[in-house]
Order: C-alpha cells, then structure tokens, then sequence
C-alpha cells in the first residue's frame, strides 16, 4: 500500500496530467489544450492548481525567510539581519493599512508609502545591483588573467575585447569593418556555439525529465 | 547491445571535475569546521527551468548523506519558493536515514529573493558571513551569478559550478575552471552515484544526439547539394 501511495499515485498524476498538455497540443479538442486557440477547461483547472501551489509555496518562502532573519537578528546580533526584520514588519503594516484600514484617506496614504517603497527604495536597489553585476564580470575577467593562463582563457579574452569594441560607435572610423568582425564572431561562430550547447541541454532536459517521471526502484 | 536493452559491460563516464571534487569539498570543509554552501539557482518547479532545477536537488540528494555523515550539512539557497519544501525534504530524508533527526533544522535551506539579481546578492551575502569553506552554484542561473562568484573569490574559496543558461556560462567561465556546461549538469547524478538509472539514462542521451547529428548532417548535405542545382 505504501509503495502504490509513495511511487504509484504520483507518478500516474504526473503522466496523466502530461499526457493531456501533451496531446492537446498535438491534437487539439475540446477537452484539452489549444482547442482553437482558446483556453479549454482542462487548461484552466491546471492553471488554477499550479497558481495554488505556488503561491502556498510562496507562502512557505516568506515563513523561511522571516524565520531565519529573525533568528540572525536576535540570537548572532546581525544588524543588517535586524534592519530586514524591522523594515518587513514596516512594509506589513502598510500593506494591513492599506487592506483594513476603515478610513479610505489613511489607506490612500499607506497606498501612497507602499508605491514609495517600490518606487525609491527597491527598484533603485535593484537597478544598482544590476550595475555591480558589470562590476564582477569585469572583476572575474582581471582574475582570469592572473589565475588561469591558459590558451582558452586567452582565447576568452580576446573574443570579449573585439565583440566589446567592435560595439562601440568609435567616431571617425569605418563602421563597416567592425559591424562585419562583430557579425562573424557573434552571428557565425557564436551563435553555432550557443545552438550546440542548447541541443545537448534539450537532450539532457528530455531525458533528466523521463527519468524523474518514471518511478524509482534504484538498482 | 543497448538499443535492444541488453546489459551491456560497465559503462565509461568522462570524469566531470566540478562533481568528482564535490563530495571531497564537503569532507575538507567539515574538516575545517565549517560547511559547504549550495545555490540552486532561481529556477523552480514551475516555468522553463524546471528540469535544471530538478537535476540540481538530485546533485543536493546524492550529497546530502556524505554532509550529514561529516556533520556538516550544507547550507542550500534558492531563489524560488516551489524549491524549498523539496530542499528540505531532501535534507530531512537524509538525515532520517541516518537516525539523526533531532539534528534537523530546516533553516539550513533558505529561500533568498524570488528576484535573480536579489537572490544573487542574497546569497553572496550568505557566503560572505556564513561559516562557509566551499561554493557550489548547481542550477539555472543567469550572468548575476557573477555577484556570487565574486563572493567566493573575495574569499579565496574553492568555487564549482554547473549550469545550463549561455548567459551563466560566460560568467561563470572566467571564475572557475571547475564548470559543467550545458548537458553535463544532468550527468550528475551518473558522476556521483553511478546507479544503473543515471548510466541508462546517459546512454540514451548518446543515441539520441547520434540521431540528432546524423539527421542535421544529412539535411546539410542535401540542402547544399540543392542549392548546386541549376
């Protein structure tokens, strides 16, 4: 009983519900997906599963996150782990304001406070940690150089500077020179390159994919 | 032999260093008294890199026995919430078979920020101020996977890696030279473990990309030797 409930139900929930993804695509109908472009009732059911689970997941996220900053924050007096406690319990007050609050002039102004978070405070943050992201891939090319002198690092080097370069509008220069070196590197042996790899990883994605639905009695 | 599902002698697996050293990885740390720190990237279970994500928790399986036993169970980041409970379960499960379930805390795995940027810099953070002696970055991770790879630099920490995204190549390429590209992310669990179902499962992979480089060779030739025709 405990291997039909362990292996069994799962595995045939799994293959039932791809089966049906599966041949709706190939052979639309009513039933399943794609039914003349249109969202049929076997699509909207697994939209409205999938929507629960992961918002329930979402859920379980925010506990976690909570529960280990709090921890950080009071048992190893982290201070940026307390400025994250303080500043969540801020932003749920906001949002209970904003929600709950019986007068729509408080709730207009905690609405207004919410936006203002996202507006000045997180999508700046965000944008500057996009920035830094340059910063280290600039950092791990100099640390490339010193650590690895090897003929494919130099080889890595080389390519980055020239796709790098040829990028630039640099004035006075022939622009149909350099547009044509960033096309081969780019278009030709990059793009072969990219297509390679996402081959083998389609087939490793298929495969991996097989093997997790299949259930397992390993040997 | 194999198309017709005979077994066949044992099978050759070209050795990926980013998976030999890391069960090695997790024993020096335990050494040193720390752990070692793994980022599942911001992939989950719903979306396109559902399977990367999924081939990365079967690396976090086969690892999670050799940390427990150490006493040294790693410290798991992800980006996405629908990894979490699975994280965990496989950390639980470890450390159920092992009789040491008082020893459980489910705080070793953390759900960073749904934002890839954010849960870069999150887990940076974590590497930064944790306990940790070795990086592991194993999932679906785009170019901000350079802010966690910096982390580990600035600590002279001995960084691996896998991943499947152009993108997460290119920037962890440069950081470290114990990389699995593309397909090799899924050979994991054959490099870890070689149970028969990951060893069948990359045979198959074999055959199929024979297939698939016969049939676009042949399309080649025939579209060159019609665009020869007058």
């Amino acid at each position: 009983m405990r291997h039909i409930v362990r292996q069994w139900i799962p595995f045939l929930f799994a293959i039932g519900t791809t089966l049906i993804v599966l041949l709706g695509y190939i052979f639309p109908n009513a039933l399943a997906f794609n039914y003349r472009g249109q969202r049929t009732p076997a699509q909207h059911i697994l939209a409205e599963w999938a929507v629960i689970v992961a918002s329930f997941a979402f859920v379980l996220g925010l506990w976690n996150m909570g529960r280990v900053q709090i921890a950080k924050a009071f048992r190893r007096r982290r201070i940026e782990s307390l400025l994250f406690v303080f500043a969540a319990l801020a932003t749920l007050l906001l949002w209970l304001a904003v929600i709950f609050s019986p007068d729509p002039e408080v709730s207009d102004l905690a609405g207004q406070a919410v936006q203002g978070v996202f507006d000045y405070i997180i999508s700046p943050v965000g944008a500057s940690l996009a920035a830094l992201v340059v910063v280290a891939l600039t950092l791990a090319a100099f640390r490339l150089l010193r650590a690895r002198r090897s003929a494919g690092a130099i080889l890595f080097m080389l390519v980055v500077a020239a796709v790098l370069l040829t990028s630039i509008p640099l004035a006075g220069l022939e622009p149909g020179l350099f547009s044509s070196v960033r096309h081969w590197i780019v278009n030709v042996f990059g793009m072969a390159g990219m297509r390679g790899l996402l081959l083998g990883v389609v087939l490793g994605t298929a495969i991996t994919a097989l093997r997790f639905l299949w259930p397992r009695s390993d040997s | 032999m194999k198309l017709l599902g005979k077994r066949s002698s044992r099978v050759k697996i070209r050795p990926l260093t980013s998976f030999q050293d890391l069960q090695g990885e997790t024993g020096r740390a335990a050494e040193s008294g720390g752990t070692i720190h793994i980022a599942l990237g911001n992939g989950g279970l719903i979306g396109e890199d559902a399977v990367t994500s999924l081939a990365a928790l079967e690396v976090l399986e086969e690892l999670a026995d050799t940390a427990i036993l150490y006493n040294a169970p790693p410290i798991v980041t992800v980006g996405d919430p629908t990894l979490l409970p699975l994280a965990q379960d496989i950390l639980r499960r470890a450390h159920e078979r092992h009789g040491l379930v008082k020893r459980y805390n489910p705080d070793q795995v953390r759900f960073i920020a749904p934002s890839p940027v954010a849960y870069a810099a999150g887990a940076a953070s974590v590497v930064m101020t944790e306990n940790v002696m070795s990086n592991a970055m194993i999932g679906a991770f785009g170019p901000e996977v350079s802010l966690l790879v910096d982390a580990g630099a600035r600590r002279d920490l001995p960084q691996l890696a896998a991943a499947a995204s152009p993108g997460a190549i290119g920037a962890l390429y440069p950081a470290t030279d114990r990389l699995a590209v593309g397909e090799e992310l899924y050979a994991a669990g054959a490099q870890m473990v070689e149970k028969r179902r990951y060893t069948i499962s990359l045979q198959a992979q074999d055959v199929l990309r024979l297939i698939l480089a016969g049939f676009i060779a042949i399309t080649a030739a025939l579209a060159f030797v019609v665009s020869l025709l007058p």
